[in-house]
């Protein structure tokens, strides 16, 4: 226990040095003293108080949230399909999402450029997308066991998610393509405050839930049969793992746009960091490592004259970590 | 000597029929089904492939319906049983591999006391004794700390034995407990499974595919064929035919004077 106590302690004291970095660095540099100085009294206005509250602090935010949102949907996942393999966007959650945004926004452009500024509609169609994806591919797990199969079969509902997206770009008015493909490029520096109001509770309930469904997480380890050995009541419970999953996928792709490899890739490391599937440390471990690897993307996406895409950083992290799962699994 | 109506039963089934239910298909398997188990009683349920001795032990186990009949568990409808009194009541292994990366051996055994332990799984004093005796019972203690992909098959079957006892029901079952093992882990779970029996006063039910060592170790049989279900001491079945009856071929022969099979050279 003390270890994990320590290897706890190290991740949040890495997760704060990557979060002051991450707000300190960019096209203008804030010295740590200057930084100091913003958080100490943040009624003068100043040029960094604007960069640090308006611009680089929500940024990091959204990369804490979205790199923990993301990584709990990925371990839930690969919990309740008993699939290494298996994450929001591996198995076509995020393009599930994507296809309930592009939805969104194609209707909202037809009827009123009012709605377009809706986070809620955004938000909710988002979510109907990945859950709908996430019913389909489980309606296929059951008879599939295979991890390679389930992974095919994700990426055919992610290629047919997109192939309805292109049908409805054709028939939309170029502003509201526009803003669809600036979206899918998956970006951390579009939430405002207001928007925050709404993210930041989803996914801290999104989390809480995990926690709190934690020992039967555990029991499905064993699979089905045994699960249900031990009282536990196997449907509600894949139904619960799919609705928070679905929520936290759903509503992070909805402000960020698809980002990929996160949420396959870090259970994995933190599980690997930590030694343990069990649940009651694999979750916060996930978390933690979460929200680091997605503030290290954006520290190293910063580092250019131009940002780079993020999905371009994740994509260089996550890539070899699923082919290094794949080999060992055979 | 007890009259044996007047027998505690921890679990007992009337008129049983145990099958599938398709689309619009039923497909009974065993039926007229009147079978009782009794405290420190280890029973094994043989027959050929295909009789219904898994379906009969996850109908029994509560993961599938009966088609028709009752089976009271403590005196209660198996049925009407919420999923948590169940695995209170009744504790099983399957065949389904159990293949989870990274988890000690102790957490395996440790989830049988999730039916009795909180939300977040926090084990007491009393679940942590329990836990430490299951493992002690199955000689486990040392591979406690191990990740449970690292044991052999015999060991890993021993820790499922261990998480079952840590369920601390009065009815255990186990479905091909031996399958995949060599002779003498085979024999020593058999062996382990009996004095689990004797020790505790749990009832045992378990299917095998060894007749010999079954014939052994046995309180009574449960031998099964498409005709129905016979029960009876090993001594009964052998000598009143029904051995010969169930496993009867051409291409070997059951010996009643020495109680084994022989192959037809």
């Amino acid at each position: 226990m003390s270890r994990n106590l320590i290897l706890f302690t190290v991740l949040l004291l890495f997760c704060l040095l990557l979060l002051l970095t991450d707000i300190a660095f960019g096209s203008i540099p804030i010295s740590l003293h200057n930084l100091w100085q913003t958080f100490l009294h943040p009624e003068t206005d100043s040029l960094y108080k604007n960069i640090v509250f308006d611009f680089r602090l929500p940024k990091a935010l959204t990369a804490i949230l979205c790199g923990a949102a993301l990584s709990v949907a990925g371990l839930l996942m690969q919990t309740l399909f008993r699939n290494p393999l298996a994450g929001p966007d591996v198995l076509g959650i995020s393009s599930g999402a994507s296809m309930g945004v592009a939805l969104y926004v194609m209707a909202a452009s037809w009827w009123s450029a009012s709605l377009l500024q809706s986070s809620w509609g955004m938000v909710g169609a988002a979510v109907i997308g990945a859950l709908l994806v996430l019913m389909l591919t489980l309606a296929v797990a059951t008879r599939i066991r295979q991890s390679v199969t389930l992974l095919i079969v994700g990426l055919m509902f992610a290629s047919v998610a997109g192939a309805v997206v292109s049908i409805l770009q054709n028939f939309s008015n170029p502003d509201a393509v526009k803003l669809f493909v600036v979206w899918t490029f998956g970006s951390l520096s579009a939430v405002t405050w207001a928007q925050m109001e709404l993210l930041i509770p989803i996914i801290l309930v999104g989390l809480i839930l995990t926690f709190w469904l934690q020992k039967s997480l555990n029991v499905m380890l064993l699979g089905e049969h045994y699960a249900r050995g031990l009282g536990i009541s196997v449907t509600i419970v894949r139904v619960a793992i799919i609705l928070i999953t679905g929520v936290l996928a759903g509503t992070i792709t909805a402000f960020t746009g698809p980002i990929a490899f996160i949420g396959v890739a870090v259970p994995h490391l933190a599980r690997g960091i930590f030694g343990t599937s069990n649940h009651r440390i694999a979750i916060p471990g996930t978390i933690l490592c979460g929200a680091a690897l997605l503030l290290l993307c954006d520290v190293i996406s910063q580092q250019t004259t131009y940002p780079l895409p993020l999905n371009a950083v994740s994509a260089l992290f996550g890539a070899p970590m699923i082919i290094w799962i794949v080999l060992k699994q055979r | 000597m007890e009259p044996a109506e007047t027998k505690y039963s921890p679990l007992r089934t009337s008129n049983l029929a145990i099958g599938y239910t398709g689309s619009n298909r039923l497909t009974i398997v065993q039926q007229h089904l009147d079978l009782e188990l009794f405290p420190g009683e280890i029973v094994c349920m043989i027959g050929p492939n295909g009789c219904g001795k898994s379906t009969l032990l996850r109908t029994l186990g509560g993961l599938q319906r009966p088609i028709t009949g009752s089976i009271l568990v403590d005196g209660k409808n198996l049925e009407t049983l919420s999923a948590h009194d169940r695995a209170e009541s009744l504790a099983l292994t399957l065949t389904d591999r159990v293949e989870v990366d990274k988890m000690l051996v102790y957490e395996i055994v440790a989830m049988g006391r999730y039916p009795y332990t909180n939300r977040f799984g926090r084990l007491t004093d009393i679940d942590k004794a329990i836990v430490a005796e299951a493992l002690a019972q199955v000689h486990l203690e040392e591979k406690a700390q191990r990740y449970i992909s690292e044991l052999s098959d015999g060991e890993r079957q021993r820790a499922m034995i261990a998480k079952v006892l840590a369920q601390a029901t009065p009815l255990l079952f186990f479905d091909e407990p031996t399958a995949h093992l060599d002779l003498p882990n085979r024999v020593s779970i058999m062996l382990l499974l009996t004095r689990l029996a004797k020790n505790t006063g749990k009832a045992i039910l378990l299917s095998t595919h060894e007749l010999e060592l079954a014939m052994q170790v046995a309180d009574k049989l449960w031998l099964m064929n498409d005709r129905g279900v016979r029960i009876g001491t090993p001594d009964q079945l052998i000598a009143d035919g029904s051995f010969e009856n169930v496993f009867k071929s051409d291409q070997f022969f059951f010996d009643v004077k020495t109680g084994r099979f022989t192959v037809n050279k």
